[in-house]
């Protein structure tokens, strides 16, 4: 399987879908043609001096970017600091841009380096998300309020899967929430992180068996993945 | 050691749209803060303000010196092209004095009428038809002289006026060596500085100012000689009124000297008047130095040297820098 054309496929989608919600079929077709060379040519517009190129830059990539630091971060306060500190980066750094690399490697890279600093500024590597039953319930949609069991137990899965994924090691829940939001081949996140692919790839198949562990215990039994047997 | 079931995990995981994949984005988060996109934006477009900012001030930075540059390059340019001028103010100085001592241009031919009509009220009737004719024959040759010279251009070519200068020169020298035995006629109304600041006038129509008149000399009564010649006698001597009038006196004897001196001073000096206001050459120190540059950037350094000998002894007070280029070396 060819995991840079997964990726980057599954990383168009995402990223465009981020700008302006529900994408339709043919519009995701096209961003995952020319997302890249058009997101360098925009970066390129901006350095010389189109701010509108900018703008239409930071609406593509807002949302997957604030998602990653959130999700490393779990403080919304850090998180928009470190989200203000990216772009300040970025946007300091576009006269020395050049196209070596997708405009998402060099994003989520940038964003890395911030996430790490402020772990090691903070000495603590990552802050578990806790939510109460109030916020759970928050989440819960109206139609699922009509069967309060149903939603209660849709919000106890959802709150399971944040858990666990707050409670995966910061290299694990790295590489996947880049794979997640960045769209980029594990050989791109291994360059993000400063690790070979396959060491990428294992973190990645860890965090995966994680999470994964931590759905299968609200699934009742005849719903056990195939790959069990 | 890797788990089968692991793999197999991640591998439904990569191929996309797994359950993992679902759960995470239906646990969502939270959309970016408007405020913080307003403050993102603002600072994108303060950093290319500040770019452009930075331009504009790059160019003032460079503004004044580049204008130094361009002024500097243009006066050189022009320096170069005009060569190396004289302070206005020492010529302006140098120039009152002469212009002092020349006659206004207008009164010198009226004072030459008035002087032949005396002479030719004091001849017998005889001799006044021999001025009358004479005066119809000198003004014939004056004439046709303004003709040619209403023509020349006020600035001749060079070599012409070198040719011209050069044969000045040589009158000068021979006249200066025969001054003490020639008693010019001092009672001509142009005076020897006038006559030396006319030269360039008789050099613009060399060949008529070399041309002696020869009907002229001789022509005029016996009288009006012994009154020319004792009028000179009675005179002191100027060398520099000399060295103008000599080419001609010198060509007659000594005791004719008189007479014919003074019918070709008439005619030189009508010449003169005429064509002082046409082209006045080297009535300008400063023009005469300027045809010695000029010589000295043609490499003839000869005859700059010769020039800058006689522009010296014309303007002995003349100030010329001492780096100028018209001096010798």
């Amino acid at each position: 399987m060819d995991l840079g054309s997964v990726s980057s496929q599954q990383g168009a989608a995402s990223s465009a879908a981020s700008i302006d919600g529900p994408v339709p079929v043919a519009a995701l077709a096209a961003a995952a043609g020319g997302a890249a060379t058009d997101d360098a040519a925009l970066m390129l517009r901006y350095r010389d001096g189109d701010v509108r190129a900018f703008e239409t830059l930071y609406e593509r990539h807002k949302g997957p970017l604030y998602r990653y630091l959130q999700r490393m971060c779990g403080r919304r306060e850090v998180a928009d600091d470190l989200f203000q500190e990216v772009w300040s980066k970025v946007i300091a750094s576009r006269a020395r841009y050049e196209v070596r690399a997708q405009f998402n490697t060099f994003l989520f890279r940038v964003a890395h380096n911030c996430a790490v600093d402020y772990f090691r500024r903070s000495g603590r590597p990552h802050e578990k998300g806790v939510q109460d039953v109030d916020e759970i319930a928050d989440q819960v949609g109206g139609a699922e309020h009509e069967r309060p069991e149903a939603a209660l137990a849709e919000a106890q899965v959802r709150q399971d899967f944040r858990r666990a994924l707050a409670e995966l090691p910061t290299e694990q829940r790295d590489v996947f929430v880049l794979y997640e939001e960045s769209g980029l081949s594990l050989e791109e996140i291994g360059r993000i992180t400063g690790v070979a692919m396959e060491t990428a790839k294992s973190r990645l198949r860890y965090a995966v068996g994680k999470l994964r562990a931590a759905l299968k215990q609200h699934r009742p039994r005849s719903f056990e993945p195939s790959v069990q047997s | 050691v890797s788990d089968p079931t692991d793999i197999k995990a991640l591998d439904e995981y990569l191929k996309g749209g797994s359950e993992i994949s679902q759960r995470y984005r239906e646990s969502g988060g939270e959309a970016v803060p408007p405020e913080l996109d307003r403050r993102v934006l603002e600072q994108a477009r303060a950093a290319v303000a500040g770019d452009k900012a930075k331009g504009s001030r790059a160019w003032l930075r460079w503004s004044a010196p580049v204008a130094v540059a361009a002024s500097i390059v243009l006066a050189v340019a022009i320096v170069l092209e005009s060569g190396v001028q004289q302070d206005p103010v020492l010529a302006t100085k140098q120039e009152p004095p002469m212009r002092d001592m020349l006659p206004a241009p207008d009164d010198a031919p009226r004072e030459q009428e008035q002087e032949r009509d005396r002479q030719v009220r004091e001849q017998p009737p005889q001799a006044r038809q021999d001025a009358n004719r004479e005066a119809k024959m000198t003004a014939a040759p004056a004439a046709a002289r303004e003709t040619p010279q209403s023509v020349v251009p006020a600035a001749p070519p060079a070599i012409e006026a070198v040719t011209v200068d050069r044969r000045v020169s040589l009158m000068r020298e021979e006249v200066r060596v025969n001054a003490p035995a020639i008693r010019p006629d001092a009672s001509q109304p142009v005076s020897g500085v006038t006559v030396l600041s006319e030269l360039p006038a008789v050099a613009a129509t060399p060949q008529l100012a070399d041309e002696p008149p020869p009907t002229l000399a001789g022509s005029v009564s016996a009288k009006s000689a012994a009154k020319a010649e004792k009028a000179a006698e009675a005179n002191s001597y100027d060398v520099s009124e000399v060295a103008i009038t000599g080419t001609r006196v010198q060509r007659a004897p000594p005791h004719t000297a008189g007479p014919r001196n003074t019918i070709n001073q008439s005619a030189f000096s009508s010449e003169s008047a005429d064509s002082s206001a046409a082209a006045p050459a080297h009535e300008d120190p400063q023009q005469w130095l300027e045809e010695i540059r000029e010589l000295r950037r043609n490499r003839k350094s000869a005859e700059a040297d010769r020039q800058w000998v006689l522009f010296r002894e014309a303007f002995p007070d003349y100030q010329v820098a001492d780096d100028d280029r018209a001096r010798r070396k």
